[in-house]
């Protein structure tokens, strides 16, 4: 069989992420005001935090030094990112229930389409269009406020975005397995999220926080993620600067990423044992 | 030989969902270019059997194949086997056009390209939609949305379709059409096809094989004529009458 040699496997699973990723614009695109909205949204939020920084003004520089003691690029990075995890995030958990209500989730997996990649083509669509809102967040600081950053970094910064995106992946996907079973109520997107601006660094430099809770956030992605970014785009700091960070990001990839596909086989798996995968 | 000619194959199948039998015992098979109905009053265990047959609910108990591989062991390559059309008619994306859910939905089982393009048409074509593929699925009628579900039954070629009450909302000369293209794919492109319904007169018209369902269990199983003698009916019987006998016990 044609799917069976592996390069045509590659090539079919390429051509399925590509179906869901045109399946899903087509469908943002049709609510037209709404995705306007989402990039014109983004303008007031970075004026926002440009004002906000004018309050801060230089108070915090010393904790800021390590990436140019200036708020609004360190803040700018961070907003950034936390809009781009948060939104891709909840799209893994997201996606399944709005397949679970339009009643395209069992079409869906009546077909012959592996799990990675069910889950990937549920949320290919979302980082996509995340990814590049990170750079109009980006681009608008740049353009309108005259930030600095290290654009011939972006490549390296790219980089940065995917291995995040596998890091916390695991997350959404364990947060999925939830969604399966108990249909409402994400408990693990909402922990992480709280978690993760409260002391992942993204609207104060961790080195504020109390020694403990530094500790705590040593174990959150967004911590490693942010640092990583910033970084690369706010200092002259070379990639071994960075090692431990992509280290974390890397581990949590490779921990969390098996751990969560069994679990959400797991959850599916067992709502083809209750009858309840089209349940909503 | 025969083994690839029996297109699908229940053994001693039980469903439970928590201490509730759903399915008891159910023992069935389909050879391939036979149409086989299953009835039975609503809640008799119907859909529960094609979702188990879809790989999208696992059995409590037993064995199913489909063209020979067990559905547990290879659930891939059955579900590539198997054109499942669910009654329901919400499962496509109300916003796409009825050809970009199919282009979507071919994508999945591996046609892509211009192949993609003219099995589309061809399948739109066949369920009398070639007209309002452009249309978004939210503008279709009930009739059309079941007959895009069918569409997308038949898209990858299955040799197993799984109809779960497919002419429900259908008008008179849709429910002809799809009943045409049914005996069609049975008869002459040699498909095994399980259809569910309630109509028993399609029923009547269309199947070779008749299985009556009532709480979980088959009650009767085979041609008309042999449900009739077994029920010790006149030939002249119809089915509503086997029906009836069939499903009053308790």
């Amino acid at each position: 069989m044609e799917a069976d040699h592996p390069s045509s496997t590659i090539y079919a699973n390429v051509s399925i992420l590509w179906a869901f990723l045109r399946r899903d614009l087509r469908n943002e695109l049709s609510y037209r005001l709404s995705f306007f909205l989402q990039i014109i949204g983004i303008f007031p939020v970075v004026l926002m935090f440009f004002f906000l920084s004018r309050l801060v003004g230089k108070t915090i520089s010393g904790p800021l030094s390590p990436y140019g003691g200036s708020y609004f690029p360190f803040v700018l990075i961070g907003i950034a990112l936390q809009n781009y995890l948060t939104v891709s995030l909840s799209r893994f958990s997201g996606s399944l229930r709005e397949s679970q209500l339009s009643g395209t989730l069992e079409a869906v997996l009546s077909a012959p389409i592996s799990l990675p990649i069910f889950l990937a083509g549920s949320t290919f669509y979302s980082f996509v269009f995340n990814a590049l809102r990170v750079f109009i967040y980006l681009g608008a600081g740049t353009l309108l406020f005259d930030v600095h950053l290290n654009w011939v970094r972006l490549p390296a910064a790219v980089g940065i975005l995917i291995l995040t995106m596998a890091a916390f992946s695991s997350l959404g996907i364990f947060a999925s397995a939830f969604i399966v079973l108990f249909k409402r109520g994400d408990p693990v997107n909402w922990g992480f999220s709280v978690i993760s601006w409260l002391l992942g660094g993204v609207y104060y430099p961790v080195s504020i926080l109390p020694g403990w809770l530094q500790r705590v956030a040593d174990v959150i992605p967004m911590t490693h993620a942010l640092e990583a970014l910033r970084v690369v785009l706010l200092t002259e700091g070379g990639i071994g600067t960075i090692r431990w960070q992509l280290a974390a990001l890397g581990l949590w990839a490779v921990v969390g990423l098996p751990i969560s596909l069994y679990c959400f086989r797991y959850a599916l798996n067992r709502a083809r044992m209750k009858g309840t995968l089209g349940h909503y | 030989m025969t083994l690839t000619k029996t297109a699908i194959q229940c053994t001693h199948l039980h469903k439970a969902f928590g201490h509730r039998p759903v399915l008891q015992g159910i023992d069935l098979r389909l050879e391939s270019g036979a149409i086989l109905a299953l009835v039975g009053p609503n809640g008799s265990g119907k859909t529960t059997l094609i979702k188990i047959l879809a790989s999208l609910i696992t059995p409590t108990q037993g064995q199913v194949s489909i063209c020979g591989h067990d559905i547990a062991e290879h659930p891939a390559r059955t579900r590539r086997m198997i054109g499942y059309v669910p009654s329901e008619e919400r499962s496509f994306y109300w916003r796409l056009t009825g050809i970009q859910n199919l282009v979507f939905f071919a994508a999945l089982y591996n046609i892509r390209g211009r192949a993609c393009k003219q099995r589309v048409h061809d399948v739109l074509a066949s369920v009398g939609l070639q007209q309002d593929g452009a249309r978004r699925f939210q503008e279709y009628s009930a009739g059309m949305k079941q007959a895009l579900g069918i569409a997308r039954g038949i898209l990858h070629d299955p040799p197993v379709l799984l109809l779960d009450e497919p002419t429900r909302s259908l008008s008179p000369d849709a429910a002809r059409r799809i009943r045409a293209l049914i005996v069609h794919k049975a008869r002459v492109e040699e498909k095994a096809v399980l259809i569910s319904s309630h109509n028993l007169q399609e029923v009547e018209a269309l199947a070779d094989h008749i299985a009556v369902i009532h709480r979980g269990r088959i009650t009767a199983q085979g041609p008309l004529d042999a449900l009739k003698s077994l029920a010790g009916e006149a030939p002249s019987a119809d089915l509503d009458t086997l029906f009836e006998y069939f499903t009053s016990g308790s």
